[in-house]
């Protein structure tokens, strides 16, 4: 965990988010609409793993 | 650090290639049906004013084109020129069928084209001059929808090669 997945995920948004006015200046609205979802999905895959980290945490804590 | 560098650079750099190469469609096909039009006119011309055999007539037009568009004129007239008793119809489906990988036409240019052959040599001076305005104004017609393709999806597929490349790099990165 640092601080580089924070930029890396901030970076794929702003990628994301660019992609996604591109596909919809150019009339294709599903497209960028499965961009988006699957950079959601990508971040979410590169997340889960800092989450479950953080609920053991929180289970060791309180003795769980 | 320096082969993560290389890499992602190799990445971007294909990823942008495959874009220009998925534009490159778009962006020609508008011209080739421009030049086909201006080779069915002259073809008109040959045939009013020059009164020329077909074989003579494509190679005169060949000479004034590049690209598919001439690889379709001179393989017709290379075909006619055999002798083998092959009809203009026949020799101009199939020189068009052999320069497919020249051009950047979709099937319903084709057609056009081939539509145009079925009665190329096959009728007398007025109905072939007849046949070549419905094929000229046809292609305008494809040519004004290929414009506007080239329009919506040039500029998008450039940059969309761009940024799935940035994006893939940082993705893995």
């Amino acid at each position: 965990m640092g601080v580089e997945l924070i930029f890396q995920i901030a970076a794929i948004g702003i990628l994301v988010s660019v992609l996604n006015q591109l596909l919809i200046r150019s009339g294709r609205e599903e497209q960028a609409m499965m961009t988006t979802l699957a950079g959601l999905i990508v971040v979410l895959l590169m997340v889960i793993k800092e989450v479950s980290n953080l609920f053991d945490t929180v289970k060791t804590m309180f003795k769980l | 650090m320096i082969i993560k560098l290389i890499g992602g650079s190799l990445i971007i750099a294909s990823s942008t290639v495959i874009g220009y190469k998925l534009s490159e469609k778009y962006v020609k096909r508008p011209g080739e049906l421009r030049s086909m039009q201006t080779a069915l006119q002259m073809l008109e011309s040959e045939i009013i004013f020059s009164l020329n055999p077909l074989p003579d007539a494509f190679n005169n037009i060949a000479v004034c084109f590049e690209g598919g568009v001439k690889k379709i004129f001179m393989g017709a007239a290379e075909l006619l020129n055999k002798r083998t008793g092959m009809t203009a119809q026949e020799a101009w489906t199939q020189s068009i069928q052999n320069s497919k990988s020249d051009m950047h036409f979709e099937e319903a240019d084709y057609k056009i084209l081939m539509e145009f052959g079925n009665s190329l040599g096959s009728s007398d001076r007025e109905n072939q001059i007849k046949n070549i305005h419905l094929a000229c104004s046809k292609l305008a017609m494809e040519e004004k929808k290929a414009e506007k393709q080239r329009e919506k999806n040039e500029k998008m597929y450039k940059s969309l090669g761009l940024l799935a490349g940035v994006l893939i790099v940082l993705v893995l990165l």
